[in-house]
């Protein structure tokens, strides 16, 4: 069994906008094992984004809080930590890598000056040394001519190019755990196979522990074994992944589901979407805050909010009449 | 912006607050201090120095707006058309802005009024001259801007003719920048007014003018023994020009679309 | 509508930006976004059209509503040609075409309510306010696209995104046109919202036979919604035919490839999955490989054992016989199946 790499538990965070206080993430908890993949998923306004920069301690200090919960990585507590110990651990032992490679990536800096500031920054390297192992980091996230490419500037290369060096970068100090924030959704599908492919070699190669965070749940299906869902801030199913796309025990993971077209059903299949809109996020709900829009809602869930309890071994859920939908039953052709 | 009231109401209602005219020239009451009938005290013609402040007011007024409205009627039929149209017509537009532009304005401005000599118009119009190429910049920057919105092609693929699409989705969306542009004008003017009348290139006497009260100030005796002719009118500038920019700063904050949304 | 011509014929239609040029200069060269394309989309039919970065599908809807115009070609809308037409020519057959866009932020002017926004096509085609019952047509648009007519005397920005997108719809629909482009309408959407206005879509064309051009690149959204689909890469079109048979019986290697690198929600299925994944990045349009412009990323081409003619020679567009529908694909080799 492996041991606890990454443990977050009711965390809570809080900014303070023009429109007052906003509750971005309402209560989310989960743990990453070593070597463990795990998604979060969740649509614009769910908080997964939030929550992975408040991990890393990468929120604005003047407008976000986190107000409660805890972070541990390794056993050690990281909300509140000395910025010395994050910066240590930022690009160290946790990495991450987000969705647009290009804002990301300094266009005025080549990728060879980029990838070696990351390594000095963790590991005692000189000039020399530190830029063939960029090349050799290039190399391993498959992109073709890395001698020459090294010397490139971002904007020479292409979307799915900008995306393996910010990997690379990710991967130069041999984190432990890498986050990702919806690295492939502003790729081309072609090319977005070709990452995720990538993705899972590198951390089957250094056992290395992965937070994919997205809003595909396809992509989630392949390439991860755990999977949290996050509505309204808050985590409202988690599990393994294969059970949970299989048979969702929150109404909106399965009114998610039901809700996209797949490639592995037949076409003619009605989508049936979620009615209503998501939340405000500046109001805090009375209740269940995704009563207005669930089907099987009962008087309870308008009054008290559902806590996040175990439902079977090792699967969870917000609700507070969680059932198995079965979704290989559903009768779909009309 | 209570400020910027008084002033315009001093503008208009010039002629009942002071009653004794700003002209009225009264040879024995001769830079006389404050008091005796005079609020302000006469300056060194024996003119009222208050009512002479109140009626500088409506000269920095009329400057001030007449001078933006001029250059942003200008500034914006270019910035327009050079953003909209495009190609040729921008590219001849904006080396004609390019060349007011470089020209120094306070050159500009001295030529032109030693050409057609100092009054209240040719103030007026030379500071629209030389200031009319800023607001078509921004015109221009801005309507590069818009004419990229999805929500203009969609105007088109509907069948809008160019000039409506002009007139209800360009000109709506320029207010705002535009209202910053003119009050930073406005303030501007109204310091270049002062700044001419000071030299003795703008309003001359006995029209009033802050800048030309000012003026009097290079007589050492006015400067040292006689304040009350000078400094009113000083404060009254930099005040005014102070309060209409705070208004422009806090157009331009409310005006910024990240806020909007 | 008339008897059953298509509501569009496009025909070789090719579409070039120039690079680089000014007022002095000329073109130094030109980016081929559209190379030689040709379709027909029928009555009431939607017409899925894919494609990744490049391969020229957006331009092609923006070229058949002349926001791009094109180099050459011939585009038929309800049987007039709308290639060569001055603006003025143009105006009147605007009424036949409409567009619905991708960013319901920017499609929808800030500065004016959602009735101004629905009255400007009624105003510039001179169409009556009120519909043949009297009743108020803004208050006709809306409950079309399942708003509340209340919501008429408000602005865009105090919709969600899936709300603005349906008031972009209703304009679309003002003017009662034949054929409806639709450019990406629900990417920029949230999943569960996008569900709503493919819905919607279709519920509107079931009701009022409007035609589609669905360009989309999420291959699952576009198999639901269309008739027929055509896949395209690098300006071309690759295959095209029904959207049944396209999923379950891809013939060209790009198709293949797109279709395998699609996720599905099903860790089982995805698991037992053999992708294939293709070599490189995609080619710029500037800088189009000769001959066929997949051959350099063609896993068919490598099995082959890298046949000459697929650099050399662009395949056409031609019939695949099969059992089914009219299925064509532009592959020299699209006899072989993997």
């Amino acid at each position: 069994m492996s041991k606890p790499l990454l443990e977050v538990s009711n965390l809570q965070v809080e900014f303070n906008s023009r429109q007052g206080k906003v509750s971005a993430v309402r209560g989310l908890t989960y743990t990453i094992n070593e070597g463990q993949s795990m998604a979060l998923v969740g649509e614009s306004g769910s908080g997964k984004s939030v929550s992975a920069l408040a991990l890393l301690g990468l929120l604005p200090k003047k407008t976000a809080k986190i107000t409660s919960g805890s972070v541990k990585f390794r056993g050690e507590e990281l909300i509140g930590a000395p910025e010395k110990t994050m910066r240590k651990l930022r690009g160290g032992s946790i990495a991450m890598i987000f969705q647009d490679p290009l804002s990301s990536l300094n266009p005025v800096l080549t990728i060879s000056q980029q990838i070696v500031e990351q390594i000095k920054a963790h590991e005692k390297m000189e000039g020399k040394k530190a830029e063939e192992r960029a090349i050799e980091l290039l190399d391993m996230v498959g992109i073709p001519s890395a001698r020459e490419r090294v010397k490139q500037y971002p904007h020479q290369l292409s979307g799915g190019m900008r995306q393996r060096a910010m990997i690379a970068m990710a991967l130069s100090a041999s984190p432990s755990i890498l986050l990702a924030d919806e690295p492939t959704t502003a790729l081309d599908v072609t090319i977005q196979a070709q990452i995720l492919e990538l993705l899972t070699n590198i951390q089957k190669d250094l056992g290395m522990s992965l937070l994919l965070i997205t809003h595909d749940l396809g992509v989630v299906a392949g390439f991860t074994e755990k999977l949290t869902v996050m509505y309204a801030g808050k985590a409202v199913e988690q599990g393994d992944t294969a059970e949970v796309l299989a048979n969702p025990n929150h109404p909106y993971t399965l009114g998610l589901l039901r809700s996209i077209p797949r490639l592995d059903r037949p076409r003619t299949s009605e989508l049936r979407p979620i009615q209503g809109v998501a939340p405000d996020m500046s109001k805090v709900s009375v209740g269940c805050s995704f009563q207005p829009r669930c089907e099987y809602a009962q008087s309870k869930c308008a009054t008290e909010n559902p806590l996040f309890s175990t439902i079977s071994t090792d699967r969870y859920a917000a609700c507070w009449y969680p059932q198995n939908h079965a979704l290989q039953n559903e009768s779909l052709s009309k | 912006m209570v400020i910027i009231f008084l002033v315009a109401m001093m503008a208009i209602f010039a002629d009942f607050i002071a009653p004794q005219g700003p002209e009225f020239i009264d040879l024995e009451m001769v830079r006389q201090p404050p008091g005796n009938g005079h609020f302000l005290g006469t300056d060194d013609v024996g003119r009222d120095v208050w009512a002479r402040v109140a009626f500088g007011a409506r000269t920095s007024m009329i400057v001030g707006i007449g001078a933006v409205s001029v250059a942003l009627t200008i500034g914006i039929t270019v910035g327009l058309l050079s953003g909209f149209l495009g190609k040729w017509i921008d590219t001849i537009l904006m080396r004609i802005t390019d060349g007011f532009m470089s020209v120094p304005g306070l050159i500009l401005i001295i030529i032109f009024i030693a050409l057609v000599g100092p009054s209240l118009t040719s103030v007026i119009f030379v500071i629209a001259l030389a200031t009319w190429p800023t607001s078509a910049r921004v015109v221009r920057g801005q309507v590069l801007a818009i004419r990229e919105q999805e929500f203009i092609t969609a105007a088109r693929v509907i069948g809008v003719r160019t000039p409506t699409i002009l007139k209800n989705h360009i000109l709506p969306n320029l207010l705002g920048p535009l209202s910053v542009v003119a009050t930073f004008g406005i303030a501007g003017a109204i310091l270049t007014e002062a700044g001419l009348s000071f030299l003795g290139l703008g309003v001359r006497p006995p029209t009033s003018s802050w800048g030309q009260m000012v003026n009097l100030a290079q007589q050492s005796q006015i400067l040292l023994a006689e304040p009350w002719i000078y400094v009113p009118s000083g404060v009254m500038i930099v005040v005014t020009v102070l309060a209409v920019n705070f208004i422009g700063d806090g157009l331009r904050k409310a005006v910024d679309p990240k806020s909007v949304r | 509508m008339t008897n059953n011509e298509p509501v569009l014929i496009v025909d070789n239609l090719s579409v070039h930006f120039p690079i680089g040029s000014g007022l002095i200069r000329k073109a130094k060269g030109y980016v081929k976004a559209v190379n030689s394309v040709s379709f027909v989309i029928n009555q009431g039919e939607t017409l899925g059209l894919v494609g990744e970065s490049g391969s020229g599908k957006t331009t092609i809807g923006r070229a058949i509503v002349r926001v791009n115009d094109p180099h050459e070609g011939s585009i038929l809308l309800d049987g007039h040609e709308l290639v060569g037409l001055s603006p003025k020519e143009m105006r009147p057959l605007r009424r036949k075409v409409q567009m619905v866009f991708q960013d319901p932020y920017s499609s929808l002017d800030p500065r004016q309510t959602v009735r101004q926004i629905l009255v400007e096509p009624l105003v510039t085609h001179n169409l009556p306010l009120k519909n043949a019952q009297g009743e108020d047509r803004v208050d006709e648009l809306l409950n079309l696209v399942g708003l509340d007519p209340a919501f008429a005397s408000r602005y865009p920005h105090q919709f969600s995104g899936g709300q603005r997108q349906r008031i972009g719809i209703a304009r679309a629909l003002a003017v009662e046109p034949d054929l409806i482009i639709c450019d990406e309408p629900i990417s920029a959407l949230d999943v569960s919202i996008q569900a709503q206005v493919v819905n919607l879509l279709e519920s509107l064309k079931k009701r009022l036979g409007i035609a589609y051009l669905f360009i989309a690149h999420d291959l699952a959204v576009v198999r639901h919604i269309s008739d027929r689909v055509a896949v395209m890469y690098l300006g071309g079109i690759v295959e095209l035919t029904s959207s049944t048979e396209l999923y379950e019986n891809p013939r060209h290697p790009y198709t293949r490839a797109l279709l395998s690198a699609v996720p599905v929600p099903d860790s089982v299925v995805e698991k037992a999955r053999k992708r294939i994944i293709l070599k490189g990045d995609i080619p710029s349009p500037t800088n189009m490989p000769s001959g066929c412009a997949f051959h350099t990323r063609c896993p068919l081409r490598t099995m082959l054992g890298n046949p000459e003619i697929c650099a050399t020679e662009r395949p056409e567009l031609k019939l695949y016989p099969s059992k089914k529908d009219d299925h064509q694909v532009a592959c020299h080799f699209a006899d072989e199946s993997s």
